[in-house]
């Protein structure tokens, strides 16, 4: 991995060039659309940090250059790399995994009709009500992490440990960034 | 108490009395006090073995130097007595017998049963090393490798006593009582079964110490409660682990550590010959809890050395309590086998003739080999099963090194939901912090990041990671609803998602808006011209949350950016006076 400094450099560098970028297009931004400019060239800054090498931040990606507004500030954030990490691996990833999510589907609800016909125990064993916590928060996970829902569990910790190095990168150079702000508009 | 004791177990009281009388008077109580402590402890069993060892032995400690001047005296005293001719030397030993016996007795749960001689010398010695290394000879084993020890110890320390008197002749004089086993049997009123199935064992096999061990599985079957047995068997790890090394003892009694690779190195050096049996034990124990006790009979009659069947039955003893207390934890037990077996395969010790889940060294092939273990299913789905759980086991490790507070927390729901909370607060806190940078700067300018960079990437080393101050400056934002303007909330309506992102961290809040607000409200009235409301505010927060001293680079490029400010001032200020009021 490499150290957390380089990729926060990096970060800091695609982040403030895609604010730039933001604040040229438009001139007046009320409060709000401030924010979600600053947080959007953030998330997008951090995920082309991986260079499309993690589920997330394909996703990530994916999902903001969706909206037709973001998808400009998007391509210009990414430069050159974004045909590549937008078109082509999202949209194959997407399909594979909708495929995947399908046949998954078909297969519980036959697993489901063949486990009716059993007779099982309805006494709730410790382990099968672990394992019912443990999808259940496994769902929630899912949820967070973007694009986790097409992730098997094995991915998806995987994913997980990446997206919260980045997530804690991230909020570092923010805070930071706005102290320091602070500071001079203080002084 | 002590004649009850004496009835129960059908045993007249001994004959002279007098010497033990005023001897044994304080002793009673401490052994009412203890036995009563011991039932409540042979109740709770579900105290952690070292709670509960500490529970057992403190009593003992608390009590022992009573004990040790209270049985010096009566030794001494039969010793020294004139009338300690040859005829009252069968009463004195039978006396000193049941003194020890009775000792043993009261013993819970086994504990203090071997305790009962080495403690007399440790009463003595206070020294706590002997009582452990003494304690792997059963009352009943006279010429052992710590007897020896302890008749130095005694020895020296009562030389009153005398040889005749020495413990090891009354020891042996223990073996050669037939019906001591019984009377030992029937003290265990006192002790859990585990100690009777021992005690039992001690007329039997008299110069084997090995069985009184070994016997104990056998005899406490499956009736048994494992648990009851498990603080024993943890003293015993622990002993055995005192023994074979300091730094081994402590994975035996920890229980957050699901698997333990020094457990494992205790064993693969103790068994350098492998013991397969013993290894499939304990994978069968993972498998099948209603078979362990059998499968541990089964592995320990099997074992030669005294050694391996301690170990086996403190380390089968140990998974157990940790796949007790982790399915106690509702947790799958997947996830604990995995980690087990995960632990276990990692190890791959080399003497180890168990088979190990293999990944082979060839990176050519495609596929993993892995190897079924013994006593687990072999179909293929199984197997990729068990790779993938352990995989994800893996993953989960490296988690808990990440989100910090996952150390101490075991079970694969629990600890998703610790990373579930972190990833949100980091979210969270990405919102809060963008929220900021909007309201500090309205042009989305940051021109002075070249030198910002650097400050930035200094003050990255500086600052902690913490949750807190960016709860003061939340609440900076969203803290002062209660007070401020409500009419002006519905200038953040479309905020409310950050705002409702942030209500959760308001029980964190509120204990830092009490200490806020005051320099907030001076800073109010005394707001200069220059500055604002927001960012007076927001300075005092961040120098509260941050700690930070102003740099002097700054300096430089700060009439810079104040100048540019200057344009954007008036619209500054009421951007932010509404924020502020929201």
């Amino acid at each position: 991995m490499r150290p957390p400094s380089l990729l926060k450099q990096e970060f800091l560098k695609k982040w403030i060039m895609g604010l730039q970028r933001c604040s040229s297009t438009k001139k007046n931004m009320n409060i709000l659309e401030r924010k979600k400019a600053i947080k959007l060239s953030a998330d997008v800054a951090m995920a082309s940090s991986r260079n499309g090498t993690t589920c997330w931040s394909r996703a990530l990606i994916a999902n903001a250059s969706k909206d037709g507004n973001d998808k400009h500030l998007v391509e210009q954030i990414l430069g050159p790399e974004s045909e590549r990490l937008i078109v082509k691996k999202v949209s194959i990833g997407a399909l594979v995994c909708n495929k995947r999510i399908r046949s998954k589907k078909i297969l519980k609800r036959s697993c489901g009709i063949r486990r009716t016909r059993k007779c099982v125990p309805q006494v709730a064993l410790a382990s099968s009500i672990a394992k019912w916590l443990v999808r259940k928060r496994t769902q929630v996970l899912k949820s967070l992490i973007p694009g986790g829902e097409f992730m098997n569990e094995v991915c998806l910790i995987k994913e997980t440990l990446d997206y919260i190095i980045s997530l804690r990168a991230q909020v570092d150079v923010m805070r930071s960034l706005a102290s320091a702000s602070e500071q001079v508009n203080h002084s | 108490m002590e004649n009850q004791f004496f009835l129960n177990a059908g045993i007249p009281t001994p004959a002279p009395p007098l010497h033990f009388g005023p001897c044994l008077s304080s002793p009673k109580s401490a052994w009412q006090s203890l036995s009563s402590a011991m039932e409540i402890h042979a109740t709770e069993l579900n105290c952690s073995p070292d709670q509960s060892q500490d529970c057992f032995l403190n009593p003992n400690w608390e009590k022992s130097p009573d004990y040790g001047l209270q049985f010096n005296s009566a030794l001494s005293s039969m010793v020294s007595s004139p009338a300690a001719s040859n005829s009252n030397i069968s009463n004195e030993s039978f006396m000193i017998r049941e003194l020890i016996g009775k000792l043993g007795s009261i013993g819970n749960s086994g504990e203090i049963s071997p305790h009962s001689l080495p403690l007399l010398a440790s009463y003595i010695n206070g020294n706590n090393s002997t009582n452990t290394s003494c304690y792997s000879t059963p009352l009943n084993s006279p010429p052992k490798l710590n007897l020896p020890m302890m008749d130095s110890l005694v020895q020296q320390k009562l030389p009153s006593l005398g040889k005749s008197m020495g413990l090891n002749s009354s020891v042996a004089e223990f073996s050669a009582d037939p019906g001591f086993a019984e009377r030992a049997a029937k003290f265990s009123c006192f002790g859990s079964r585990s100690f009777n199935g021992r005690t039992s064992e001690f007329g039997l096999n008299n110069n084997n110490e090995i069985s009184a061990y070994r016997c104990n599985p056998l005899t406490a079957n499956a009736k048994l409660p494992r648990v009851s047995s498990s603080p024993s068997l943890k003293a015993m790890g622990s002993k055995v682990g005192a023994v074979q090394g300091s730094n081994k003892s402590s994975p035996l009694q920890d229980r957050s550590e699901l698997a333990n690779p020094q457990e494992e190195s205790t064993v693969s050096e103790q068994n350098p010959n492998g013991d397969p049996g013993f290894k499939a034990s304990k994978d069968s124990n993972s498998r099948k809890r209603k078979a362990i006790p059998k499968a541990k009979t089964k592995e320990t009659s099997a074992s030669p050395s005294a050694n391996a069947a301690k170990v086996s039955e403190a380390n089968g003893e140990s998974n157990e309590k940790r796949t007790e207390s982790t399915e106690s934890n509702g947790n799958e037990n997947g996830f604990v086998k995995a980690e087990e077996d995960a632990k276990l395969g990692i190890n791959g010790n080399a003497g180890d003739e168990k088979q190990n889940k293999t990944k082979p060294p060839e990176p050519h092939k495609d596929y993993i080999h892995v190897r079924a273990r013994r006593g687990q299913a072999t179909d293929s789905h199984s197997l990729a099963e068990r790779v993938r759980r352990e995989k994800i086991s893996e993953r989960m490790k490296f988690l808990q090194d990440l989100v910090p507070g996952c150390n101490k927390v075991t079970g694969k729901a629990l600890m998703l939901d610790e990373i579930i909370n972190y990833v949100q607060s980091l979210q969270r806190q990405v919102e809060v912090l963008s929220m900021k940078l909007a309201s500090v700067n309205t042009r989305l300018d940051f021109n002075v990041d070249n030198l910002m960079s650097k400050d930035i990437f200094q003050s990255n080393n500086t600052l902690p990671h913490p949750i807190f101050p960016i709860d003061s400056s939340a609440s900076a934002f969203f803290g002062h609803q209660p007070r401020q303007n409500p009419a002006l909330h519905c200038n953040i309506s479309n905020g409310t998602m950050t705002q409702c992102s942030v209500d959760p961290l308001d029980a964190l809040i509120c204990p830092n808006l009490n200490t806020h607000l005051p320099p907030i409200n001076q800073f109010t009235e005394t707001a200069p011209q220059y500055q604002t409301l927001y960012e007076g505010d927001l300075q005092t927060i961040v120098q509260m949350g941050f700690g930070q001293n102003p740099s002097q680079e700054m300096a430089l490029q700060s009439e810079n950016f104040l100048g540019s400010n200057q344009v954007s001032h008036m619209k500054l200020s009421s951007n932010n006076h509404s924020l502020v009021l929201d």
